[in-house]
């Protein structure tokens, strides 16, 4: 027994000094060797171990990084709130900035201090006053549009009403200057209160829906050109010499903090070009508008002459054979190919275009002569006349000019043909139309009512 | 078969206590950390010889080591005496006496603490002694801790082997 236990303590004793000789030889080993042995334990033995401790890491990571993205996720959410305001800040000032540039000289950036609640909502303090050259009736404008009027004026500051205020007024006019009238504000109940409305518009004016406001400059307080308001439609008044049409404003009332105070120099001296590319936006909207109605008129306007002018070309060809070279002149383009010519004419809308005459598609609606049709037709023309620039609507010898379907060719832009003035050259050219076929029959004067409203744009 | 099934439930603990010691420490992150490798020698050294008990310090201190990336050799050092001396002293240890059982558990984690410091070479650095008297002991006391409460609830399962 006592040798047994002795056996024992003797093996416990070189159990116990293999292992420390072997946790000191693990201690003095090199560090390379060192890290191999770790690193083949690391991978091996010690594996499972090593993986679970790293998920473990990586867990309290994630607890810890869960507190700190929560955090995060509030500071971003803060800084998204106040981001929001101050981009409409800094977009309102870079449009006041850009108004003045535009304007360049003559005018007072001043901040806009609104009452608080419960005072008048339609008066405004602005800060700039005398000093700063801001005398009464100074106009108040935004990068938008008209907001107000300058009532009073002090040293430091001064007063304005905006558009709201009942007794704002304010002279208008569409920027094609067809219809005038006074703008005020609208005194509706609820959502109405803030729409504009604009009264004594002539009868005969009648405004589409969605046609810009500008003010006139009659009345020399307010420069012409400054848009106002946007029609939004007529509102039934009782007077029945004049129209009332209510009017979205360009400018909220509560939408703004800065503001520009034309000074009087500048207001006398027109501010139209500051505000000329929504103007100059909404004339070519009409006048694209007008070119298609135009477009559509001249096609109907045509079917029905066409057989007038089949007659004509009869009466025509008469005339030559019974009276020889007697110098009378025809000019077949709105006879014998009405519709090319009006054809070539409507494409003066639209950029010069080199390509071949054959792939120019006449108008729906407008019936093309042919070729064939044209060589027949005869030609009696003195030979000392000059030939006209646009003579491609006349019906010439193929000698002369070698074009053989001349009706469809897209003639270059001449001085009368400015692409923003189509709708003027359609009528234009219409018109010509109808004056060459008069000397050989004249054509009844239109029977038209003074009182009707000329064509649209036939004042330009 | 009663052995068999003796050794089958100190297999589980030891196992439960390894994983808890790579897992469950890094994942509570605090500066006073429970040494759960210390319980399961100590567990495993008072059922076994002194020689097997520094066999099993040497393997798990290789264990710590691997998983530690400096001062190789110094866990498998520390825990080889400590399982040697725990077997050694196994007639006084698992007494019915929690408090003594807390008192060497709390003796062999502090043990273990400062001879890895001081082999691994960092108990010469500056904070070493902070470290050494202060945090170690605590460390060792939450061990203690953590060791008494688990022994008193194990103890009908995991009865001492007799010398």
């Amino acid at each position: 027994m006592a040798r047994t236990s002795r056996t024992g303590t003797r093996t416990d004793l070189a159990l116990l000094g293999v292992a420390v000789l072997l946790s000191i030889v693990a201690l003095i080993l090199p560090s390379t060797v060192r890290g191999t042995v770790q690193g083949s334990l690391r991978s091996s033995v010690a594996a499972p171990l090593v993986a679970a401790q790293a998920w473990a890491e990586r867990g309290r990571q994630a607890i810890g990084d869960h507190g700190r993205l929560v955090n995060i996720v509030d500071s971003l959410s803060l800084a998204a709130q106040s981001t929001a305001p101050l981009r409409a800040e800094n977009e309102r000032l870079r449009a006041l900035i850009g108004l003045g540039q535009r304007l360049q000289w003559g005018f007072v950036a001043t901040e806009i201090v609104h009452p608080g609640r419960g005072a008048d909502e339609n008066t405004v303090l602005l800060a700039a006053g005398a000093s700063a050259g801001v005398r009464p009736f100074s106009p108040v404008v935004v990068p938008d549009g008209l907001i107000g009027m300058v009532t009073s004026v002090d040293a430091g500051s001064s007063t304005a009403i905006l558009w709201t205020n009942p007794d704002f007024r304010a002279s208008a006019t569409t920027t094609d200057g067809l219809a005038f009238g006074i703008v005020a504000a609208h005194l509706g109940i609820g959502a109405d209160r803030y729409l504009l409305e604009m009264r004594g518009v002539p009868f005969r004016s009648e405004l589409k829906p969605g046609t810009l406001i500008v003010s006139s400059g009659l009345g020399n307080v307010f420069p012409r050109g400054i848009p106002i308001g946007i029609v939004l439609r007529e509102t039934k008044t009782v007077e029945g010499w004049a129209r009332t049409y209510l009017l979205r404003p360009i400018v909220p009332p509560d939408a703004t903090g800065e503001a520009i105070i034309l000074l009087p120099p500048r207001a006398a001296v027109g501010v139209t070009t500051a505000w000329s590319s929504a103007a100059a936006a909404d004339s070519s909207q009409k006048r694209i508008t007008m070119a298609g109605d135009s477009m559509v008129a001249d096609s109907l306007r045509l079917i029905s002459m066409r057989t007038d002018a089949l007659a004509r070309l009869d009466s025509l060809r008469r005339a030559a054979i019974f009276g020889g070279d007697s110098g009378v002149r025809v000019e077949s383009d709105s006879t014998t190919q009405p519709a090319g010519a009006r054809a070539s004419d409507s494409m003066r809308t639209r950029p010069p275009v080199a390509s071949p005459p054959a792939s120019v598609t006449p108008p729906q609606g407008s019936p093309v002569v042919a070729p064939s049709a044209r060589t027949t037709a005869p030609v009696i023309r003195p030979p000392a006349r000059r030939a006209r620039p646009d003579s491609a609507q006349l019906i010439q010898p193929p000698a002369r000019r070698a074009r053989p379907d001349s009706a469809s060719v897209i003639r270059p832009p001449s001085r009368r043909a400015r692409p923003d003035s189509a709708a003027r050259s359609l009528r234009t050219d219409s018109a010509r139309a109808r004056n060459r076929a008069r000397p050989i029959k004249k054509a009844p004067p239109p029977a038209e009512s003074p009182f009707r409203l000329p064509p649209a744009g036939a004042s330009e | 078969m009663s052995g068999l099934y003796d050794w089958l439930r100190l297999m589980v603990t030891v196992f439960a206590l390894v994983i808890a010691h790579f897992l469950l420490r890094p994942l509570l992150g605090i500066r006073i950390e429970i040494d759960f490798l210390v319980l399961a020698l100590l567990l495993m050294s008072i059922r076994v010889r002194p020689g097997i008990g520094a066999v099993l310090g040497l393997l798990l201190g290789a264990a710590a080591d691997a998983a530690s990336p400096g001062g190789f050799g110094s866990a498998m050092l520390a825990m080889t005496l400590v399982g040697y001396v725990t077997s050694w002293l196994k007639a006084a240890f698992f007494a019915e006496n929690a408090v003594l059982d807390g008192v060497v558990i709390f003796a062999s984690a502090w043990g273990v603490i400062l001879m890895r410091l001081f082999l691994s070479g960092r108990g010469f650095e500056a904070g070493a002694a902070i470290s050494a008297l202060v945090w170690a002991p605590l460390s060792a006391a939450a061990t203690a801790l953590v060791g008494a409460l688990l022994f008193a609830v194990l103890r009908p399962l995991l009865k001492p082997a007799r010398a």
